[in-house]
């Protein structure tokens, strides 16, 4: 019974690899073709589909630079806080000249 | 004008962020870096990046800065055609060093006008830094033309109203002189703004004028004869010698006017040309005298005589009706209104020569 159990045991475990196997050798036009998922799919998804695709559907393309995520000009110089802050006050200057300009 | 705060010089607006012109990055225009520290953020930064006429302006506005740079508000020739022609080419070195600390900041670049206060009436944003198609008058055009032509336009001075394009139209500078004849100067214009074709003048909106079926007689009688400012203007400002120097406190550019006063004088024509035919016209005194300049050097103005100093003018206080228009004899044999010799300095007879009026137009018996 028990050599019965092991034989049996072994049977299922090559016809699994025997499958996997197959799949892996399927050429390329039979493979779903694995776009990116969108972002409602890759909410409700918890885990990337990790078949593996022979051709990949994007190219390699530069490490993306971060952007700056601050405009630091823009952010103080449409603060009106920021600037009176860090402005001077205005000098007033002795009038020195006389007379229509 | 009130001045404006020191931050509401510099305040942008967010709504500048949505237009065309808020689209490019501050520092495309005028450099600076990204940084927090405002001293390392504004290192290298240009505050005014029209100065360049071949700058940030020009990159989409290539053929309004090229013609800019022909504009008398860009050149300033009137300035050195007047100053040449009361000189020689020796003392030029000292006029320029002077020219450089009092005259040279009436020269305005495209922001000067689209989009701040011009620096000489203390810069400062006219709008949150959006580009203003029309510049503001008022902040603008009479911030730097304010004594001898906004005070008279807007009527400024006790008991003489302003212009009639003003008062009843709402007219501002622009109406008359429009944007094509502020940014660039053909080239029978580019040397005053006397010079060359008369412009802007006042038949373009007033064709029928002395011409064929014009009620007022008048009109045809003096047409080509007299200046419309003859009949139409009144009293208007009048500057003595303009004395410049720097200050020994401040080491700050200075001046000092001998005086400013009301006139209206009629002179004969000394700019006559086709587009100028007139045989008599308004004069003012212009701010000259011999040791205007004294402070850089000694008599550097050899050839004073050489140009008037009651100049051909036209005040911007136009009026229907005026005390000229009363009758034919407020101005025929009215010797009040024209610029006679005793009404000229002593010392500035020579040069007024071709201004001076010297037989009064004989009053008109029954008028």
């Amino acid at each position: 019974m028990k050599k019965l159990s092991l034989w049996l045991g072994m049977l299922c475990l090559s016809m699994l690899l025997a499958a996997c196997g197959q799949a892996a050798t399927l050429p390329a036009a039979t493979l779903v073709p694995v776009g990116l998922p969108s972002a409602t799919a890759r909410a409700s998804s918890p885990t990337p589909d990790p078949r593996p695709t022979r051709t990949p559907t994007r190219m390699p393309t530069q490490i993306p630079v971060p952007t700056q995520a601050v405009d630091y000009c823009v952010s103080c110089h449409t603060d009106k806080d920021t600037l009176v802050k860090n402005l001077k006050p205005a000098e007033v200057k002795p009038k020195e000249s006389e007379g229509a300009g | 004008m009130a001045p404006l705060e020191p931050y509401e010089k510099v305040l942008v607006s967010v709504d500048f962020m949505k237009t065309t012109h808020g689209k490019i990055t501050c520092i495309d225009c005028h450099k600076g870096t990204q940084n927090l520290d405002k001293n390392k953020a504004h290192t290298g930064m240009v505050s005014d990046p029209s100065a360049d006429p071949k700058g940030a302006c020009a990159t989409c506005h290539a053929e309004l800065t090229a013609g800019y740079q022909k504009s008398l508000h860009s050149t300033l020739a009137g300035y050195w055609t007047v100053l040449n022609a009361r000189s020689t080419p020796e003392k030029k070195p000292a006029l320029e060093k002077m020219f450089g600390n009092h005259c040279s900041s009436c020269h305005s670049t495209c922001g000067d006008c689209h989009v701040s206060q011009p620096n000489s009436v203390g810069s400062g944003f006219l709008n949150g830094h959006n580009f203003e198609k029309t510049p503001p008058m008022t902040r603008t055009c009479t911030a730097c033309h304010g004594s001898r032509v906004g005070n008279d336009y807007l009527g400024k001075h006790e008991d003489i109203p302003g212009d009639v394009h003003f008062r009843e139209e709402r007219m501002t500078c622009v109406s008359c002189h429009t944007g094509p004849s502020l940014h660039t100067a053909p080239a029978d214009q580019s040397t005053h703004r006397y010079a060359g074709e008369q412009n802007p003048k006042c038949e373009t909106c007033h064709p029928k004028v002395g011409a064929a079926g014009d009620p007022v007689s008048q009109h045809s009688t003096h047409k080509d004869k007299l200046s419309c400012q003859v009949c139409h203007s009144v009293s208007y400002t009048s500057c003595d010698g303009c004395h410049v120097s720097i200050s020994k406190d401040t080491q700050a550019p200075m001046y000092k006017t001998e005086g400013d006063y009301l006139t209206f004088f009629i002179g004969k024509n000394a700019r006559k040309d086709a587009t100028r035919p007139y045989n008599y016209v308004t004069v003012r005194h212009v701010p000259i005298s011999p040791d205007n300049f004294a402070y850089y050097g000694e008599n550097l103005l050899p050839n004073f005589d050489k140009l008037p100093t009651w100049a051909y003018t036209t005040p911007h206080n136009i009026q229907l009706k005026t005390p000229q228009t009363e009758t034919c004899n407020k101005c025929h044999g009215n010797p009040k209104i024209f610029l006679t010799a005793d009404k000229v300095a002593k010392d500035e007879l020579k040069a007024n020569q071709p201004v001076i009026v010297d037989k009064v137009p004989a009053a008109i018996p029954g008028q």
